[in-house]
């Protein structure tokens, strides 16, 4: 049954997060720079260091150290910032669904812009408009998006002036009225998503009109729009469901980038302002955290395999 | 998992296995570059790549320094941010009294007055050396580990998979940050931490074409004759798989580049004054805000354009490797003039 | 109007690739009555595939043309149809059965509604009456009709070339092209969906292109046969005739070239060589290479069509008028 396939592939989440968790602990753990002298300050003495030092637990031998962190992490207790001493799991709770929101935002976007330029391309195959767009999703696979948001900035913000230079700092929310806030970071972060999903949708419905079926469908004699959207968009999205999922992980992480570029108060900017702090519990938090929403993306992404493609849907019975 | 299957993009006419070493291979690679050749993209991708090797070569010329004074780091103040076509005032005058301009190179000058397309043509040899360190770091151990899961299988398929699927449940680039936050500072930093996550790419298409090619004929003949693993493995198997192996190293060193310049850019690079051409955005940015275009715009187009070199190169050895993908390419041309005299008969029978 | 319901011209049918241009069908002829059985026979890349799809206008263009030709169909040529004219020819007066079963259903959609879907093309039913018209074809192949809701994967390749029988026929069409409908299954389930072919295209009362490169399928199923080399049919004649009477060189070596359980091992002769490069084909009769009978003037004329008996067709000089 779904649920046992869905039980499963939880369960074998598990493993992985513990793996990813181990990674990033062990990293830390070798970093150079203390996180109790940077608490206290350059003037303060060896003394104090080592009591702070014994007091946030970074006197413990590593397998302690990481028992504690573990065990706190199955009660839901993700420590406190080293820096702001708050809870970790209050702090993501306010930048989380920034992120979120703009990770979403991006996906739509390249969804909506990928796959009819995907499928009109492949349409189109050898004429100018399919070279132009190939030509395109190949450029803008290859732009760095941290530069594309750049570029962006210097072109709306600095040389027209149109819009503003900032996405959410604080006070500006992620409310519809602030669109011209989000408008720059959504098409920085979305735009290589967008070109991917669009080359994947013109591979995968290349392949597919040229599938037997197709030929029997239009043996049928039925119409070039319903051979496109009746039979073969169903079976060309299969491969680009998966191309997406992953997508989304990468836009997670380009997200710090972005957020960076356009001062966002998200996971990303936290995430980068802790690791240059060692903040520890952050960046572990934040490591989780996104590996989680991955992973649970891409088992979404799974399941909608099987309302896609009745083959898989067997499977799982 | 949930990654698109090599396997699946390499038709079996691509994966068939060549039984006779030496000529035969040589004959299909001639016949991989014919195919190659033909595919304007992909030349112009090579081309350009070469373009950026001069580049890279003769940096020492293009920006002469000297063994305390890097060619890249030849300061000159007064000419501060100077963009590309403005003049500066050297403070000096000439012997009318008049204050002496001069010009500055065609990319013009940074916040310290260094000249932009130096500090570019320097930065290529870092790029590209970081480029191919990668690749050819993390290609040599992602082969090896797919190559052992696909041929042994068992327990040792099973923890290498499973580290595998670790590396990929984290976002590349927050790998990346995290491994260059732990290290020193340096080369060999961003290599480690930009090559880690290019590893899982290797393996797993790798193990996918270890898997097919293992149990067949030509692997059981050569077993039989008595080849031992090391040698089935690497004599036999891998020779065959290199075509998907190729394609995603030509990819793998565009994502490099592009991991190694927002690593810079984020400041968890290489220190400065190395004009890594991430670091230079980085500085750009600071005076972006303040209308300096010229310090954000060329280092972008410079890594951009390597990126989108070899990207056009990846793509273009993908369809020499497998023709079937490009579906056998149609001949536009006569396809019209075929067109074309059928209607011309077509109107010359109305007339008659 | 003629006395023929399907009358192919001259027709050549040539792809544009970028190694060169492949002539896959070369100026052939062909007639079929209301009600008739014709086989086409010949080697893979004979271009009786391609001859199937130019008559249902479904050659992949670009790269594939139809340079020269007519096929005229109940007195239309159809090659001067519209697309939109053409669509209403396709599945309902002319339909195709393909190959390879397995590939040539719709993965994630019912076998009962990829049938209801010509149906609702082509007849004016509603999308209820459409569904049970589906069912009852699914019954008349051979199917429970329960299972119409199941997806093809839930078939066996036997029971999803009945499913492709259904659709074909569910239109009741004048014309049934099948394109080796039994290649890709097992002999038995050949057997069955051969007999099957034969009752309903006698229940339809309708005339079926049969390709094929098995001669045995011909003798049972067809009434007259063309058989086809280098993308032309060099010999055409009702079927007792060319079996009895072969004329053609090519036919006489395909004829030889099947085991007769009757006749001594010995006597079979393959025909030497190999079947022309369609992209590079031999000038004159594009046969010559490899005929015994071949003469000088083989490599340079291309040979006409002559009726050698009634009915009985032939490309060969050999039989050129006042020749041989």
């Amino acid at each position: 049954m779904v649920h046992k396939f869905i039980l499963r592939r939880l369960l074998m989440m598990i493993p992985v997060l513990l793996g990813v968790v181990l990674v990033t602990f062990t990293l830390l753990y070798i970093s150079p720079g203390c996180p109790a002298r940077n608490r206290l300050g350059e003037q303060a003495t060896p003394e104090a260091i080592i009591q702070l030092r014994a007091e946030m637990g970074l006197e413990d031998p590593f397998i302690v150290q990481f028992g504690r962190y573990i065990a706190g992490v199955v009660t839901l207790d993700f420590g406190n910032s080293f820096r702001t001493d708050q809870p970790f799991f209050d702090e993501i709770l306010i930048r989380f669904p920034t992120t979120l929101h703009l990770a979403g935002m991006a996906v739509v976007l390249s969804l909506l812009i990928g796959i009819p330029l995907g499928i009109i391309s492949a349409m189109k195959q050898y004429s100018w408009a399919d070279a132009g767009a190939t030509f395109l999703g190949l450029l803008f696979v290859s732009i760095p998006n941290f530069w594309l948001g750049m570029i962006l900035l210097l072109i709306f913000a600095v040389e027209l002036g149109v819009l503003p230079s900032l996405g959410w700092s604080a006070g500006v929310g992620t409310e519809f009225s602030n669109w011209h806030h989000w408008i720059l970071p959504t098409i920085t972060i979305g735009a290589s998503a967008a070109a991917i999903i669009m080359r994947m949708t013109r591979s995968s419905m290349l392949e597919v009109v040229r599938q037997d079926y197709i030929r029997t469908a239009r043996a049928k004699g039925q119409t070039p729009f319903k051979i496109i959207f009746k039979h073969s968009l169903k079976n060309a999205l299969i491969p680009v469901t998966t191309v997406a999922g992953l997508q989304f992980g990468f836009l997670l992480g380009g997200a710090i980038l972005t957020e960076t570029i356009f001062s966002i108060n998200g996971v990303g900017r936290f995430m980068m302002q802790a690791i240059l702090n060692r903040d520890s519990p952050v960046v572990l938090g934040v490591a989780l955290l996104l590996a989680f929403t991955f992973s649970i993306v891409n088992l979404l992404v799974d399941i909608l395999y099987a309302f896609i493609d009745p083959r898989i849907r067997s499977q799982y019975r | 998992m949930t990654n698109v299957n090599p396997q699946k993009q390499m038709s079996k006419e691509a994966m068939a296995p060549e039984k006779f070493a030496g000529t035969k291979r040589l004959d299909r690679f001639m016949e991989v570059w014919r195919r190659f050749r033909r595919n304007p993209l992909a030349v112009a991708g090579l081309v350009m790549i070469l373009l950026m090797g001069v580049l890279a070569i003769s940096a020492d010329w293009i920006a002469p320094g000297t063994e305390f004074d890097p060619g890249y780091d030849i300061q000159n103040l007064p000419a501060r941010l100077v963009r590309p076509g403005d003049t500066f005032n050297t403070g000096f005058l000439d012997d009318y009294g008049n204050p002496i301009y001069e010009s500055v190179g065609i990319f013009g000058t940074d916040h310290l007055g260094r000249d932009m397309l130096g500090r570019i043509a320097h930065g290529s040899r870092i790029t590209l050396l970081v480029a191919f360190l990668v690749v050819t770091i993390s290609m040599t151990l992602g082969v090896t580990l797919g190559a052992i899961a696909g041929f042994y299988g068992g327990v040792s398929d099973n923890i290498i998979m499973r580290v595998i699927d670790v590396i990929l449940a984290m976002p590349t680039i927050l790998l990346a940050i995290t491994i260059a936050a732990a290290l020193d500072p340096g080369l060999h930093t961003i290599i480690i931490a930009v090559g880690v996550g290019a590893i899982p790419g290797y393996a797993r298409i790798t193990r996918a074409q270890v898997l097919t090619l293992r149990d067949q004929e030509f692997v059981e003949a050569a077993r039989s004759v008595g080849a031992n693993d090391f040698r089935l493995i690497r004599k036999h198997i891998l020779p065959n798989c290199m075509a998907p192996i190729i394609v995603e190293a030509t990819m793998g060193l565009a994502g490099a580049i592009a991991s190694a310049a927002a690593l810079s850019f984020l400041g968890i690079g290489l220190a400065p004054p190395t004009p890594e051409w991430g670091a230079m955005l980085a500085d750009g940015r600071r005076f972006m805000l303040a209308g300096e275009w010229h310090m954000t715009v060329f280092p972008g187009v410079a890594i951009a354009m390597i990126i989108f070199s070899l990207n056009m190169m990846g793509d273009g050895l993908r369809d020499a490797f497998d023709p079937r993908l490009r579906s056998a390419g149609f001949s536009k041309k006569r396809f019209k003039r075929q067109l074309q005299a059928i209607e011309a008969k077509k109107a010359g029978a109305k007339e008659v | 109007m003629s006395e023929y319901l399907l009358d192919v011209k001259n027709l050549s049918i040539y792809f544009f690739i970028q190694e060169g241009t492949v002539h896959a069908v070369n100026d052939l002829t062909f007639t079929l009555k209301p009600g008739e059985t014709i086989g086409l026979v010949g080697e893979t890349g004979a271009g009786k595939t391609t001859t199937a799809l130019g008559i249902m206008s479904l050659v992949q263009s670009p790269p594939g043309m139809v340079v020269d030709g007519q096929i005229v169909f109940e007195g239309r040529d159809l090659l001067k149809l519209s697309e939109a004219e053409m669509r209403k020819v396709r599945g309902s007066k002319i339909s195709m059965i393909f190959q390879d079963p397995m590939t040539s259903l719709n993965p994630v959609i019912p076998v009962g509604d990829q049938i209801a879907e010509v149906l609702l093309l082509h007849e004016n039913l509603s999308a209820a009456d459409a569904r049970i018209k589906a069912t009852e074809m699914l019954t008349k192949v051979g199917i429970r009709p329960e299972r119409a809701k199941e997806y093809p994967h839930q078939f066996s390749g036997g029971m999803r070339q009945r499913v492709g029988i259904a659709i074909a026929l569910a239109c009741n069409p004048l014309l049934l092209i099948a394109d080796e409908p039994t290649t890709a299954l097992d002999v038995t389930i050949q057997a069955q969906v051969l007999e099957l072919m034969k009752a309903l295209k006698v229940e339809f009362n309708t005339s079926l292109i049969m390709i094929t490169h098995d001669l045995g399928i011909v003798a049972e199923i067809c009434d007259k046969v063309a058989i086809m080399y280098a993308g032309s049919a060099v010999e055409t004649a009702d079927k007792y005739e060319l079996f009895r009477n072969p004329k053609h060189p090519y036919t006489i070596g395909l004829l030889n070239s099947i085991p007769d359980i009757e006749k001594d091992e010995e006597s079979l002769k393959p025909i030497k060589g190999l079947m022309p490069d369609p992209m590079n084909l031999p000038g004159g009769c594009p046969f010559h290479p490899r005929c015994d009978h071949a003469t000088s003037r083989c490599a340079e004329v291309v040979p006409p069509r002559v009726e050698v008996a009634k009915g009985h067709f032939v490309k060969c000089l050999l039989f050129e008028e006042g020749g041989a």
